[in-house]
């Protein structure tokens, strides 16, 4: 729309012009009628004298004047701002005869010495860093000069308080805000604000924002106490930042301090912020990739340990060395991979980890073998916590296609999934339904994750704010006791001391877990690591009341052996490997769609993605899984001098089949172990390859196996010696015991006669019988002769019973006096006056076990 | 017929456009301002105006005045057993004053233009109108109250070419205009003011030096709905006695005690500094919104009853270096303007060639959120579509995204004022709108249209739908549908209501009651004895002799109570 064709002008006439254009219009299109037609020409009109505006700031522009030549830009903004008020003249106030004009004048007069001193007390105060209260007296006695009642002079001072403030910024902190109310500056629109009104909101905002950061459980209040206080030793604020949310905290207010709010850098201690400035200034490694390094690096290196047959202390040295890798790695790639974009806190997901701990129960049911608390699941547990925290992850799922990078953004909750899997299915032929429930869980955590975080966000953030400050450290205390029995609960599940419904407990404790969660928000991983520290406290108890769990002692003391590796039942490598695996993925998508905010450039990804693929194959080589599980596999051809390990000796006898499982309940426990061989033909690592499904036989097989199984190590192609893996399969059978048979009766015949008379023992052929053979020798297949000598009392039962003759087993003779006193009868012994007497009897029994 | 009414706070009045200029109508009692006040008789009976407002210190209870202060909230007066709505007591205000206008006018009056204070929100200015329906009036316009009082001044000058500002400070609200006139436009280029400052702000600084000398009147004050009615009535006297004396005593009897305090003109202009300090921030606001510099104001316009004050004129002197013009009676000026529209939108002959284009004085606008650097996300942000001072009628739109991908929906709240964070602006109003899934940034169309009425409407284009939303505001008193307002209307006019004649009789009586409440010895006997040669006068039932005593007994109580004032 041209304005000047709607107003019937030519382009560039006069201000005069342009409203007698309008005024003659608007006669047509009444506002009362026409709205639609006032808008229009209003609208024309508007654009008009704007144009006029810049016709006349800027003349060297106007080159479609036409022949209305420019303006000179005579109108001079109605309120001068950069007038100091000394150079002001007084309004000019016509003389007038009128006495009360001419009192009014005179009283003007006087009033402006008076405000050139309040003025100069102002700046005295401003520079004299005189403190809030004085600077606010000064300003509100400046305010209340007589001389500033004339609205023109209040405009001029208006200015220059604006000036003198903006000037002496630091010093003038204190009554920014008092000016800014007093003068309503900040309801003025965004165009008309002069550039040092302009400034001071800036700098109220500044202000404002460095007061929110400086509250307790604000989102950068981490990041703003790192820049507030002094540097401190190098190596401690290195390893803080490594640990903490300082990095990204930091660097999101030093990026605020280099764009919007400058300002901010006079609250935050210039030594600190260069600090700052170099750590972000070098490449630097981010917190996912040391969260990766270290089961990569561990996996690795537990490998080696593994394969190696060293002493056992450089085995221990070694372990430590495995946990102290990532940390080297850390140092290494720290120069060489490059730092990243921003992360802030994630808005999802905050639920999810709770959720997927909630899901536990629900898998433990679906499989009830799975080993829930086990070293590998705790160590990840806690990684995953902290990148969940870290997790920059914006996507508000809502549709199916947002399912697959969804599942795989939110790799936390995956992770647990993958741990709790644990790398493969079982064979009990119910895979399918446990796909589904885990498929399940999965979807529903995901989703209610983000639903839930939402709405106790909403929830809560009101209440927080009223709770925050003086709760805060309750909460903190809360969430750990919440933390720990939830630690507990769990642990309880899986050692199914009080069933697995208690573990039910933990569920509204989660719900304050993720409440806490949402009201304070956790800036630092220091509770992370007191949650760790309970976690290995409460391991650490469990082991004390049930010495069949492993307790923290147990975990790190396992950390060598390389048992953790592999999943039981699969003989895969799990948790660590799907990490990465995942991971992999998860980096792979995003780079497919272009999203290079949180996973790296693609050099550093390839990197990670290359260590992962070769770990894969790596450990895999290493660990080959068992036939069946890779069918596509074929066998590896055998060339030159290469042979294969061979079982040396009767593999009937490696397995002591009576002192397996003695309490093991009657029935068939088909099992295949994988066995890894070393160079000598000892095995040095046992694993179910399908478990028997029960642990402690599982245990038992393995231990066996370990202590009595030799093999012919395999030679390879040069005919050296090497470690092989070896499967062996069996079958542990119990049978129930057949029904005893029945106990012969034994009776003792009446006492005939009147004379002395020994005791006379009855029926001595039924005190032993088929099915007496005492239990304990029969588990052990103990046999011999047993002598023994009876005491008979005066009621011609056995009042002690002592061994003459042992058999040479301790449980033997113990049964076979234990059955006599129990079974044998006698007749009492009499004496001369035929009273009863107590006796002596001695005999003795063999115990055969039969072939049967 | 269109009558012009001013809804004022303390005051209100009507007026209509005859032969080329405005006129004011009498009410029953002959005057030309009715009192805002509501009441009910002893008997149940309703009182409106002056009867009413007599009424206010002896049966503080019984009388509510003020009530355009709670115009648009929920606010309820409670009076005798039932509790009345702003909207309603406003009603009988307007019914009465229409009432009045046929008795003058000889005709029925079934529409209306009524006035506004400048600073009035959406939900205000839909009270009002619902409160002129309430009436039985159509209202044909609402009009801004120094606009109106503008037009009263500027009918005058239609000639010339000029500029003034009207500085308007009624009983509760405080106003100020920029206008121009050229070629037969009337042109507001800006408004402002403070919306919680006026006359009434004045009185409690008076009752609030009162209770500062006496402790037992500060605890009774703010406990005590009785006593704060008499002693702000005390305060209303002594503020108008300083409009001419250099001092003046505030007395009340309360509990059988009489209580006194004289205030000097010095010792009010102290306490009313930061009264005073208040107006000169809307005044500049107003100068630099309009881009008009105060020299070249050829006029300063006081309008409302606060403007009386001297220390009021006195500033308003100060401020511009020169006096003000005290030609137009303020309390007069904004009825006489809202006939002045009345006459325009009859489209009067004398008014053909008059074009009136009036603003929005606040900035309307929605509530947003910004990412900040690093991420991070600032919520509740007022982000203006109409800024304040646009000539209306207007229609804006601006475009607003989406936050996150696949948002559900985008909830707009919309604001009025001036602040940055909407927390501090007036919320009037919120629209939910739905939008399509898909990576944020999805743009939506936000248009606001501010009518000619002050009305606004909001209507939301969803780009990728071609969906379009209107506003339709939260709140339920504005989805009041027309048989509600009817029976509404209907409840209203059950109320049993007085013969007009008796009036006059009535607020005579009121008066004496009052004053025979305030008054103690000797006085109270003498206007005892007043009341009772009343009463036996009414008792006769003619007319005439009830006339004569009554002027008689008004004239003695003037002796007492100094001129009327109300």
């Amino acid at each position: 729309m041209n304005p000047w064709v709607v107003l019937g002008l030519p382009p560039g006439a006069d201000r005069d012009a342009i409203r007698r254009a309008y005024a003659k219009k608007l006669k047509g299109v009444n506002p009362e009628d026409d709205p639609e037609g006032f808008m229009a020409l209003r609208a024309a009109h508007d654009a008009a004298l704007e144009q006029l505006k810049w016709r006349q700031t800027w003349p060297d522009d106007d080159e479609d004047a036409g022949d209305a030549p420019a303006q000179p830009a005579a109108t001079a903004p109605a309120f001068a701002w950069d007038l100091p008020p000394a150079d002001v003249a007084e309004p000019a106030l016509e003389p007038v005869a009128d006495p009360a004009q001419a009192a009014l004048e005179a009283e003007f007069a006087a009033d402006q010495a008076d405000l050139r001193t309040r003025q100069q007390a102002l700046i005295d105060m401003i520079d004299g860093r005189a403190d809030q209260a004085a600077q606010h007296g000064a300003l509100d006695r400046l305010l209340a000069a007589p001389a500033l009642i004339d609205i023109m002079a209040r405009d001029r001072i208006e200015a220059w308080v604006a000036a003198v403030l903006a000037d002496r910024l630091p010093a003038s902190d204190p009554v920014i805000i008092h000016a800014i109310e007093r003068f309503g500056w900040a309801e003025l629109p965004l165009g008309q604000r002069p550039p040092d009104v302009a400034r001071l909101l800036r700098r109220r905002e500044e202000g404002e924002f460095v007061a929110e950061i400086a509250r307790r459980h604000t989102p950068l209040h981490v990041g703003y106490l790192a820049l507030r206080d002094p540097p401190g030793p190098g190596w401690w604020w290195h390893l803080k930042a490594v640990f903490s949310a300082e990095p990204a905290q930091t660097r999101q207010i030093l990026g605020l301090v280099d764009g919007p709010l400058p300002g901010i850098a006079d609250w935050l201690n210039a030594d600190a912020t260069a600090w700052w400035r170099t750590y972000h200034s070098i490449p630097r490694l981010r917190l996912w990739m040391i969260v990766t390094m270290i089961p990569l690096a561990s996996l690795l290196l537990v490998g080696v340990v593994a394969a190696a047959d060293w002493p056992q202390a450089a085995q221990a040295g070694f372990s430590l060395l495995v946990w102290a890798s990532p940390w080297g790695l850390l140092w290494l790639l720290r120069r060489r991979l490059e730092w990243q974009a921003d992360w802030d806190r994630p808005e999802f997901h905050y639920a999810a980890w709770p959720l997927a701990v909630l899901a536990l129960p629900v898998l433990a049911a679906a499989w009830p073998a799975v080993p829930v608390l086990t070293p590998l699941f705790l160590l990840p547990l806690l990684l995953v916590v902290g990148w969940t925290i870290l997790a920059n992850d914006r996507l508000q799922p809502d549709d199916w296609r947002d399912l697959v990078p969804g599942l795989v953004r939110s790799q936390p909750a995956w992770l647990l999934l993958a741990l709790l899997v644990g790398g493969a299915p079982a064979s009990d032929g119910l895979d399918a339904v446990r796909g589904l429930a885990i498929a399940g869980c999965a979807l529903a955590w995901w989703q209610a994750g983000d639903q839930i975080s939402w709405a106790a966000r909403r929830l809560l953030s009101r209440w927080g704010e009223r709770l925050g400050g003086a709760l805060a450290p309750w909460l903190v205390l809360a969430a750990g006791g919440v933390a720990a029995l939830l630690i507990l609960g769990l642990a309880l599940i899986d050692a199914g001391l009080v069933g697995r419904a208690l573990g039910l407990l933990a569920l509204p404790m989660l719900a304050g877990l993720v409440a806490f969660r949402m009201v304070s928000g956790w800036q630092q991983l220091g509770p992370l690591a007191a949650l760790a520290g309970l976690v290995l406290l409460c391991l650490e108890l469990l082991s004390w009341i049930d010495p069949g769990t492993t307790g923290a002692g147990g975990i790190i003391a396992g950390l060598g052996d390389g048992s953790w590796l592999i999943d039981d039942r699969s003989g895969l490598p799990r948790s660590g490997l799907i990490f990465v695996a995942v991971f992999a993925v998860t980096s792979l998508w995003r780079g497919w769609r272009g999203e290079t905010a949180n996973n790296g450039s693609w050099t550093s990804r390839l990197i990670i993605i290359g260590i992962a693929i070769a770990t894969v194959v790596g450990i895999s080589l290493f660990y080959p899984a068992s036939p069946d599980r890779r069918p596509g596999r074929a066998p590896v051809a055998q060339r030159g001098l290469s042979q294969p390990a061979k079982p040396d000796g009767d593999t009937r006898l490696w397995l002591d089949d009576a002192t397996l499982m003695p309490k093991l309940a009657p029935g068939e426990y088909p099992y295949e172990v994988r066995l890894v061989v070393d160079q000598k033909g000892r095995v040095i690592f046992c694993a179910m390859a399908r478990s028997s499904g029960v642990t402690g036989l599982d245990k038992a097989l393995c231990d066996q196996l370990k202590a009595r199984a030799r093999f012919k190590p395999g030679l390879n192609d040069a005919g050296a010696p090497m470690a092989t893996v070896e499967f062996f399969s069996g079958l542990v059978r119990r049978v129930a015991p057949a029904a005893a048979p029945p106990v012969p009766p034994i009776s003792c015949p009446a006492a005939t006669g009147t004379g002395p008379m020994v005791a006379e023992p009855c029926m001595p052929d039924r005190w032993f019988y088929d099915g007496s053979y005492p239990p304990a020798a029969q588990a052990a297949g103990l046999s011999g002769t047993v002598g023994y000598r009876l005491e008979v009392g005066l009621d011609g039962r056995v009042a002690e019973c002592h061994i003459d003759a042992s058999s040479g087993h301790a449980s033997l003779d113990a049964g076979t006096c234990q059955l006599l006193r129990r079974r044998a009868r006698f007749v009492p012994a009499r004496d001369v006056d035929g009273s009863a007497m107590a006796w002596t009897y001695r005999g003795s029994i063999r115990w055969m076990l039969s072939d049967r | 017929m269109i009558i012009g009414i001013d809804l004022g706070t303390t005051n209100s009045a009507a007026a209509y456009w005859a032969d080329g200029a405005p006129v004011l109508i009498p009410n029953r009692l002959g005057e030309m301002l009715t009192p805002s006040a509501v009441g009910l008789a002893d008997d149940g009976g309703l009182l409106v105006g002056r009867p009413a407002r007599e009424r206010m210190a002896t049966h503080a209870a019984l009388t509510a005045t003020a009530f355009k202060r709670y115009m648009g909230t929920q606010h309820r007066v409670k009076l005798g057993t039932r509790d009345y709505g702003a909207e309603e007591l406003s009603a009988m205000v307007l019914r009465s004053l229409k009432e009045d206008a046929e008795a003058h006018l000889g005709v029925a009056v079934t529409e209306a233009v009524i006035t506004v204070p400048a600073y009035f929100n959406d939900k205000q200015r839909k009270a009002t109108r619902r409160a002129g329906e309430l009436a039985g009036l159509k209202v044909e316009r609402l009009i801004n109250e120094p606009t109106a009082a503008a037009l009263a001044y500027g009918i005058h000058q239609l000639d010339g070419e000029t500029r003034f500002l009207v500085f308007d400070l009624g009983g509760g609200t405080f106003d100020v205009s920029v206008l121009e006139i050229f070629e037969g436009v009337i042109e507001v280029r800006a408004s402002t003011g403070d919306n919680r400052l006026g006359g009434e702000d004045f009185n409690e600084v008076l009752a609030g030096l009162m209770a500062a000398t006496d402790t037992r009147l500060a605890t009774a004050m703010r406990g005590d709905r009785q006593m704060a009615a008499k002693l702000m009535e005390a305060a209303e006297r002594a503020r108008r006695s300083l409009t001419s004396g250099s001092s003046a005593t505030m007395a009340l009897n309360w509990q059988g005690e009489q209580y006194s305090h004289d205030v000097t003109a010095e010792a009010f202009e102290a306490a009313a500094q930061p009264l005073l300090d208040r107006m000169r921030n809307p005044v500049l606001r107003a100068l630099r919104d309009a881009d008009i510099a105060p020299a070249s104001l050829a006029e300063i316009i006081l309008i409302g009853g606060a403007t009386r004050m001297p220390i009021v004129r006195r500033t308003v002197a100060k401020m511009f270096g020169r006096f003000p013009n005290a030609s137009i009676n303020p309390d007069e000026a904004v009825a006489l303007g809202a006939a002045v529209q009345a006459g325009l939108k009859a489209r009067d002959a004398a008014l053909k060639e008059v074009v009136v284009t009036d603003v929005c004085p606040y900035s309307l606008g929605v509530n947003i959120a910004e990412r900040l650097p690093g991420g991070a996300i600032e919520e509740g942000i007022f982000s203006p579509v109409i800024e304040r001072n646009t000539t209306v009628p207007v229609s804006r739109v601006n475009v607003y995204e989406t936050m996150h991908a696949n948002q559900k929906q985008i909830v707009l709240g919309i604001y009025q004022g001036e602040a940055r964070r909407v927390a501090d602006n007036v919320r009037i109003g919120e629209l939910k709108v739905p939008m399509p899934r898909g990576p944020e940034g999805q743009p939506v169309e936000v248009r606001f249209s501010y009518d000619i009425n002050g009305l606004l409407e909001v209507d939301v284009h969803v780009i990728a739908t071609g969906d379009r939303h209107s506003l339709v505001i939260a709140d339920p008193e504005d989805q009041v549908s027309p048989a509600e307002i009817e029976r509404r209307r209907a409840a209203l006019a059950a109320l049993k209501q007085h013969p007009r004649d008796s009036e006059a009789n009535r607020a005579a009586m009121a008066r004496a009651e009052r004053l025979w409440e305030d008054a103690l010895g000797d006085e109270r006997d003498y206007i005892g004895r007043l009341i009772q040669q009343f009463q036996g006068a009414l008792a006769t039932q003619d007319v005439r002799t009830a006339d004569t005593a009554r002027d008689e007994m008004m004239a003695a109580l003037d002796q007492i109570d100094g001129p009327r004032w109300l």
